[in-house]
This record gives C-alpha cells, sequence and structure tokens, in this order.
C-alpha cells in the first residue's frame, strides 16, 4: 500500500522514539519526516504539501499543545494527532477542542496510530477539497460586477425581480439581464445551487443583518 | 544515699568508695576551690586516669574529650560559684584511645567556716546507654531519610513513568515495523536486524529507568563505599529528566573534568543532591521562563576536597527565613514538611562535609556541598 502524496511529520524530542515512529509509518507506506522540535517543524512547514503532524504533548521549549494554537494562528489547518506520555484529562481536552484528529497516550499501539493517521488522510482530504471548492467560488463571485454582486445578495435573500428592480431602482429587465450574466459567471442554474455555493463562503444573503454590519460584504 | 556519701572522714570515704566500685559508681570530691580533687579507684578506672597520686582539674580536662572540655571546664566554675547540684553527661577519651561516656552527678556542701564548701559526687559509665541511645536515633534518621525518598519517589513517579514510556514506545513502534518489514516482499533482512537492534537498546534504557527508581527507593544501609560524584550527579539529572520537561525547566550541568572519588553512602548522597534539585525546580516554578534554569556544577577543591553546587534562579531566601533553614519543621512551601534541609544537613555532617546556601547573582539562590574526598571516619553512620 503506497500512500506516498501523503506526509507524516513526527514532532518528539526523543530521537529513539522519532527513529521507531518513522520505521512504522514508513513500512505503512507513508512519507515521513522527523523533527526534534515544536520550533524546528514549524519553521520547515509549508501548508500547501499534504500531510498530518504526529505531536509529543510533552516538550522542551514549545509544547505540543502552543504548536496546535500556532498552527491554529496561522489559519494552518493541518490534522494533528497528539502522543502523550503524561496524558492528563485537561490536556486531552483542550486538544480536542481546537481539533485534534486524536490524542493517543504513549506507548502507542502501531495499529491505532496508524488508525488515527489514516482518519487525518481522509479529513486534510475533505479540508483541501473544501478549501479549494471555497477558491474557486470567491474566484467567481470577485469576477461579478458590482451590481451583478447586489443582485446575486438579492436573490439568495429569495427577493423576485421586481423587488430587486425596486429596491435599486432600476427596471426589472435590466435586473434580468445582470441575474443572467451573474448565473452564468457564477457558473449555476438554479438558485438552489446558487444558494449552496454562496453558504460555503458564508456569503451573507441582502437583509441579513449582524450588529456592526454595513450592508452586503464580499467575502474575500 | 548521694546526700550521706557527701563528707565524712577519710575512713568512711573508703568504706563508701568501696562499696560505691562494688556497684559500678566512681565516687569524687573536691573541697572548697582547691584544684585538685579525691577521686575513688574506680572513678579513676572511669576516668582513664592514674590509681596513684593526685588528681588535678587539669589532669580531669586533660582526660576529657576535645568536643566537650569547654563545657566541663564551665562546670568546675560554676561548682564554685552556684550551689545547687548539677547532672553532666561527657566523653573521655582513656590513654589507649578507647571513648568512654561518663555521668556525673553532684552536690555542694557548707562546710564548717563561713564560706567553706564541698563538692562531691558519683561518676557512672554510661557508654553503653549511649550507644545503645545513638543506635536508636540513628535508625530513626535512616528510617526518616528513607522515608522522605520514598515520598521524594512518589513526587517523581509521573516523571518515570514518563521515563519509562519513552523507550516502551520506541520499542512497540520497532517491533510493529519489523512485523511489516517482515510480512513485506522482499524483505530486507539487514533493516529488520537494525530495527532489532534498537529494540535491545531501546529495552536496556528501560532497565536503566528502573535501576534509578530501585537505588533511589533502596533503604540505606549505612555502608560506606567509594563514589564518583559526577556520576551521581548525572543519574541524579536523569531521574529528573521528565519532571524538568513537564515544568518547562531546563536542568544544565557544568561538571568538573577530574573530580576525585569521594568515600560515602550513595544512597544518602543521591537523596541531599535530589532533595536540593527538588528545592531549585520548585523556587523557578512560577519565574518567567529565561529564569527557569538550574545548574549543577561540581568541581575540585583540591586537598580540601570536592564541591557541589546547585544554583537557581529563583526569588531568592527571605532574609529572615535564612536563620531558620536547618531547623526540623521549618517550610515556606505550602505542601512542605520542612524536613528535607535538616536531613540534607545531618547527611552531609555525618559525611563530615557542609551544607551552605547563599544568594547568587542571579537573585536566587546556591547550595554547596563540599565534602572531603577521603573521610577521616570508618562509615559514615
Amino acid at each position: 500500500m503506497m500512500v506516498a502524496d501523503f506526509a507524516v511529520f513526527l514532532v518528539d524530542d526523543d530521537p529513539a522514539v522519532l527513529k521507531a515512529l518513522k520505521r512504522l509509518v514508513e513500512a505503512k507506506g507513508y512519507h515521513a519526516e522527523t523533527f526534534t522540535s515544536s520550533t524546528e517543524f514549524l519553521s520547515g512547514n509549508d501548508p500547501s504539501v499534504a500531510g498530518c503532524a504526529v505531536v509529543d504533548v510533552a516538550m522542551p521549549g514549545l509544547d505540543g499543545l502552543s504548536l496546535q494554537r500556532a498552527l491554529a494562528s496561522q489559519a494552518d489547518t493541518r490534522p494533528i494527532i497528539f502522543v502523550s506520555a503524561a496524558a492528563t484529562l485537561a490536556n486531552g481536552i483542550e486538544a480536542m477542542r481546537a481539533g485534534a484528529v486524536d490524542f493517543l497516550e504513549k506507548p502507542v499501539d502501531g495499529k491505532e496510530l496508524l488508525a488515527a493517521i489514516e482518519r487525518a488522510a481522509a479529513r486534510d482530504r475533505t479540508t483541501r477539497r473544501e478549501e479549494s471548492a471555497r477558491k474557486e467560488i470567491r474566484a467567481r463571485v470577485d469576477r461579478l460586477t458590482r451590481r451583478e454582486f447586489e443582485v446575486l445578495t438579492y436573490v439568495v435573500a429569495g427577493r423576485l425581480n421586481k423587488q430587486i428592480a425596486f429596491a435599486l431602482g432600476t427596471v426589472e429587465k435590466t435586473i434580468k439581464v445582470h441575474r443572467s450574466r451573474m448565473m452564468a459567471k457564477m457558473g449555476v442554474h438554479t438558485v438552489a445551487d446558487l444558494v449552496r455555493m454562496t453558504e460555503k463562503i458564508n456569503l451573507r444573503p441582502h437583509g441579513w443583518r449582524f450588529v456592526g454590519d454595513e450592508g452586503p460584504t464580499r467575502h474575500n | 544515699m548521694l546526700r550521706s556519701s557527701c563528707g565524712g572522714s577519710r575512713h568512711d570515704e573508703e568504706q563508701r568508695a568501696l562499696h560505691a566500685a562494688a556497684a559500678s559508681v566512681g565516687f569524687w570530691r573536691r573541697v572548697g576551690t582547691s584544684r585538685t580533687f579525691w577521686v575513688s579507684e574506680y572513678g579513676r578506672r572511669l576516668l582513664g586516669l592514674p590509681l596513684r597520686g593526685g588528681v588535678t582539674q587539669d589532669a580531669i580536662l586533660a582526660a576529657t574529650h576535645p568536643a566537650d572540655a569547654q563545657r566541663i571546664r564551665s562546670v568546675f566554675a560554676a561548682d564554685v560559684e552556684q550551689p545547687e547540684g548539677r547532672l553532666v553527661e561527657f566523653r573521655v577519651v582513656h590513654p589507649g584511645g578507647e571513648q568512654c561516656w561518663i555521668l556525673s552527678r553532684s552536690c555542694r556542701r557548707r562546710g564548717k567556716g563561713a564560706d567553706s564548701f564541698d563538692v562531691s559526687g558519683i561518676l557512672v559509665d554510661i557508654t553503653a546507654c549511649k550507644a545503645e541511645e545513638e543506635a536508636e536515633m540513628e535508625s530513626l534518621r535512616r528510617d526518616l531519610a528513607h522515608l522522605m525518598r520514598v515520598s521524594q519517589a512518589s513526587e517523581l513517579s509521573s516523571g518515570l513513568a514518563h521515563e519509562l514510556t519513552q523507550p516502551l514506545t520506541a520499542i512497540l513502534a520497532n517491533a510493529q515495523a519489523a512485523r511489516l518489514m517482515l510480512a513485506s516482499k522482499p524483505c530486507d533482512r539487514s533493516a529488520v536486524m537494525e530495527v532489532v537492534d534498537d529494540i535491545v537498546q531501546e529495552a536496556q534504557r528501560a532497565g536503566e529507568v528502573i535501576k534509578r527508581l530501585r537505588a533511589l527507593l533502596k533503604k540505606s544501609d549505612g555502608v560506606s563505599e567509594v563514589i564518583d560524584v559526577n556520576a551521581l550527579c548525572e543519574s541524579t539529572i536523569a531521574l529528573l529528566h521528565a519532571e524538568a520537561v513537564t515544568r518547562g525547566i531546563t536542568l544544565a550541568s557544568t561538571l568538573g573534568p577530574t573530580l576525585p572519588m569521594i568515600e560515602g553512602d550513595s544512597v544518602q548522597l543521591q537523596q541531599v543532591l535530589l532533595n536540593l534539585l527538588m528545592n531549585a525546580i520548585e523556587a523557578i516554578q512560577s519565574m518567567p521562563a529565561a529564569r527557569r534554569v538550574v545548574v549543577v556544577r561540581t568541581r575540585s577543591l583540591g586537598q580540601a576536597g570536592i564541591e557541589i553546587s546547585v544554583e537557581d534562579r529563583g526569588p531568592g531566601i527571605d532574609v529572615t527565613d535564612r536563620a531558620r533553614l536547618f531547623e526540623p519543621f521549618f517550610t515556606t512551601k505550602e505542601r512542605g514538611l520542612g524536613v528535607g534541609l535538616s536531613i540534607c544537613a545531618a547527611i552531609i555532617h555525618r559525611h563530615g562535609g557542609a551544607l551552605e546556601l547563599k544568594a547568587n547573582a542571579f537573585g536566587g539562590t546556591t547550595a554547596y556541598v563540599r565534602l572531603a574526598t577521603q573521610s577521616k571516619k570508618g562509615a559514615p553512620s
């Protein structure tokens, strides 16, 4: 079984543990890289490379949970699997709340670790697929004119053409033109598809206001 | 009986001395401020003095153990100035070098003249009692020290579990990797061999952890042995490694290159080191990261022996607390018992060394342990 397109980044201050874990994941066909500290890992981390991190909780310097926070602050969604020799419930809860794939106790069973890595790989694939889909949607929204974008926010709010025309101080015919161009640029045929698409990038329909909002905004 | 034995004619004295000797009691008398004493024959034997001839105050002082001489001198002076009887325990060294514990019980009587008085008393050999007492104290001390080691070990247990877990993690992952490697075709035999070698090495590492723990929990038998202080420091630091990592503390060491061996009880000395290190770690616990450093140093003091120092960058010791540091049950810790440093001081003292705590340039405290390279005493008990 080869899964070389998915990397496993191992972070542990104990070289013997690193060496053994590297062997194990490599024997399963993953590409493995080892780091003896959180800072070493963070400085070499390329978020665009698909992979997960297997991180020891207690390390000198930056510990595992701090590493998780550092990745989160960089909006890096790389899945993390924690392994800990001195697991506390509080540590485990904090790690899982912050989105860890799993929190395994050392000595960690190879099967469990490999299963967690598989889950991490699945999650990483989904996140990357979703992220690239979002990117595409945002790119399409960016191609809209200001008027087309305004029409879009009214359409996803369920407004009829004449209501939109009234709100924008123009005639229904003009709105129809904007609307069909907008639908074409967004690559959809139905309003339902458009709604699903805009939801993915958290675009707010017109009239959905929250405290502090300044009307419809583009999400970039 | 004591009172009646005071005073009386020479004949009476000799009679009483005879009875006293039969009861293993020495008898003595001193008239007024005279510097000579009358001492019964058995009394002379107890003090290790010649059986014939006069006994002077200086002769008694010369027979007294040097450590007790000053006390006995003041007792002689007090006998002249204060009327009450007294009870004194002191050591004498016999001409053969044998040491003997003596109990003297005395009383003072007014003489016939206005200012005249005499002091008389009995001497009893209490060496056996003292030895028993000392042995009992020693066994209590040893039990207390052992209890402290056990409590230290339990404090360290989570760290030690971590120390054991690391090699076990490596062993398990290596074994499971080897299994996968053996199942794959073609199988790389030399790669598998390498994995197996690592498994052996990690198993030995786990064994070392267990050995260190055993050494810590061992009941000291008080046997003196030759100790490599640097090795002792290294194994103690290893014991605390996980503890330091989980607390975010750096444990550094600068060990002197040409350190002479010393003689002592390694279990007890390790206990002292462990205690000083734990104190240092606790002192820097709530310090900013840059100050969470403990440095252990060893160096040779030439003829004077060796020195081990444990330096922390904690808040230092309050001036008012400093005087009470070695007092039993004195503590500044919320959950401390206050026995650590007093036990450490006692252990180092019994090794003929000295333990000292000083403020350092980092605002923290440095503990210095000085030990002679060749202990003059036999086994430190």
